[in-house]
């Protein structure tokens, strides 16, 4: 009925080639894939495209979520807001004990 | 009785391959296809969306059933035997007989009857999907162009989640200063 398979997947795939020209690109996707015995999550993105010139020149070109890496640094410049300020005040506790 | 069970069960065996299926069905959306959509052509260019999925699901099934404790139900019983014979007191011979036959039959299981099992099952399931543009790709003869898609509404968000966790802390900064 159902096959035994692995809790957490990571895989990279390769889509469909679009050809113009002399150019091809091939876009390239990863997926994380969590599995349990009833259910399962899968997040899927874009990672890049490779694109081909003739046979000897290739390039990859990688994909950068823009919005995700701002994210991010917002919530990262947040995060060591807060433990510095927490350490100062831990720190300025002690000193006036 | 036993029939019953086995088609409960069957449907409920049908139920949970229905489910299974379903999620296996999921995999799909690890395929490159749900990220990059079909490639348009427009003005000598070649154009490929590129979005970030997310999807998640589970269910969850529970059949069970039982028999009234066999303590519960030689006390009702006794007391259905009582009342029977306050009632009627020609039944009073029939009744003695029939407790004549049980003691007779004592160690052998008794057939349940249809007021001492009961059974039942359940499930239920829930998901979700999200998708979001992340990039759009231009292919011409002049090379390939990647055009990043920013979300305004995401970046403000956590932009103002940040400056209210500082101006949180900068207030308690200040307070453990002062003191």
């Amino acid at each position: 009925m159902t096959q035994q398979q692995e809790t957490f997947t990571s895989q990279q795939e390769s889509g469909e080639t679009v050809t113009v020209g002399e150019v091809a690109a091939t876009p390239q996707s990863q997926a994380l894939t969590v599995r349990w015995p009833r259910g399962g999550w899968v997040w899927n993105r874009p990672v890049a495209i490779l694109v081909e010139r003739g046979e000897e020149d290739q390039e990859r070109i990688p994909i950068t979520d823009v919005t995700r890496v701002a994210q991010l640094v917002l919530y990262g410049f947040g995060l060591v807001f807060a433990v510095l300020g927490l350490l100062m005040w831990m720190f300025g506790r002690e000193e006036n004990r | 009785m036993n029939e019953t069970l086995d088609q409960l069960t069957a449907m409920s065996v049908e139920t949970q391959e229905q489910a299974i299926g379903l999620i296996e069905k999921l995999l799909n959306v690890a395929q490159p296809s749900a990220v990059f959509s079909e490639p348009m052509s427009l003005e000598g260019r070649t154009i490929i969306t590129a979005s970030e999925v997310n999807v998640g699901l589970g269910v969850g099934f529970g059949v069970g059933g039982g028999r009234t404790p066999s303590e519960e139900r030689s006390e009702r019983e006794e007391t259905q035997r009582r009342h029977a014979r306050a009632a009627d007191p020609h039944e009073r011979v029939a009744l003695e007989g029939s407790g004549a036959a049980e003691e007779e039959g004592e160690g052998a299981e008794a057939e349940p009857t249809g007021e001492d099992v009961g059974m039942g099952g359940g499930g239920g399931g829930g998901g979700g999907a999200s998708g979001r543009p992340v990039a759009v790709i231009s292919v011409s003869e002049d090379g390939v162009q990647v055009e990043p898609v920013v979300d305004a509404t995401k970046i403000a968000l956590a932009f103002f989640t940040a400056l209210g966790s500082m101006f949180f802390m900068l207030t308690k900064m200040r307070k453990a200063a002062e003191r």
